[in-house]
């Protein structure tokens, strides 16, 4: 497996790309960022399936650009994030100058423990990490752990916006800490990859 | 609404505690007034007052007051 992170260049949100090195299949987590990631994605056999972790607009801006492109994606998030794609008042692209909806087929939500077997090679865990907004999700493929704006880094959880909930956000901050294991790589939804080592661990889980 | 149930909303916007701002607190002394913060009153003032409020309006914004003003009138 190779990871890519691309950044936007103005609202910071990451857009990861995991290639399947053997199939040469796609797998993307948000859409934010679809410069770079075009890209990295025309030299690509096929597009698996695009995990959401939420639908705030930094996360989905370019989700419409992006199944136009790739037609026979997936997409797989929670019922709520599904319903807010649609909803520019609760993905909160309303309040931007460039509102974002999707109505579109190819949704298909997910739960709490459910297992995808996206190819022989690409397995992903749900974890339902609420708080930031109620349909968050945390998706773990091998040791890579996609947190979304549930968890990032030396930063608290922003539950100030709507259907936010500090309790939740604490609850799953929590669930997630539990999943940081030595060797697993966390990729959050703004900043850089934090790679969890023995050695850092306990600094690390300090920090967070 | 009360002005004291806007300043509620305000703060609660803002993740504050309650009874926490006053008309003359300075919006840049707000820690939480981030642009996540402008971000959730933006959508207070539309969802709570049928108000559309712009981050350039935001911007002519010195104290809690001014916000407050905009959302009662």
């Amino acid at each position: 497996m190779k990871l890519h992170r691309f950044e936007h260049p103005d609202f910071t949100s990451n857009t990861y790309v995991l290639i399947d090195k053997l199939s040469d299949e796609a797998c993307l987590i948000d859409i934010g960022e679809y410069t770079q990631t075009k890209k990295l994605l025309n030299r690509r056999k096929s597009v698996r399936a695009l995990l959401l972790t939420h639908a705030h607009y930094d996360h989905i801006y370019h989700i419409n650009e992006f199944l136009k492109d790739h037609p026979d994606c997936c997409v797989y998030a929670s019922h709520y994030t599904l319903q807010a794609l649609g909803n520019p008042k609760l993905n909160l692209s309303f309040y931007h100058e460039d509102p974002v909806s999707y109505n579109g087929g190819g949704l298909i939500p997910v739960s709490n423990t459910d297992k995808l077997t996206l190819s022989p090679n690409l397995t992903v865990e749900v974890i339902a990490t609420p708080g930031h907004t109620p349909g968050c999700h945390t998706y773990r493929i091998g040791h890579y752990l996609f947190t979304g704006d549930a968890y990032i880094s030396g930063h608290k959880v922003v539950t100030k916006l709507k259907g936010g909930n500090k309790e939740e956000g604490a609850k799953s901050v929590a669930e997630i800490r539990k999943l940081l294991n030595p060797g697993t790589l966390l990729c959050p939804g703004h900043g850089s990859t934090y790679q969890i080592t023995e050695s850092n661990t306990l600094r690390g889980l300090l920090k967070l | 609404m009360t002005k004291q149930e806007i300043f509620n909303h305000i703060e609660e916007s803002l993740e504050l505690d309650e009874n926490t701002l006053k008309e003359e607190t300075v919006l840049d002394d707000i820690v939480e007034y981030d642009s996540m913060g402008k971000l959730s009153l933006i959508v207070l003032s539309d969802e709570e007052f049928d108000k559309k409020l712009t981050g350039e309006q935001m911007e002519e914004f010195k104290t809690v007051g001014d916000i407050v003003k905009f959302l009662e009138a």
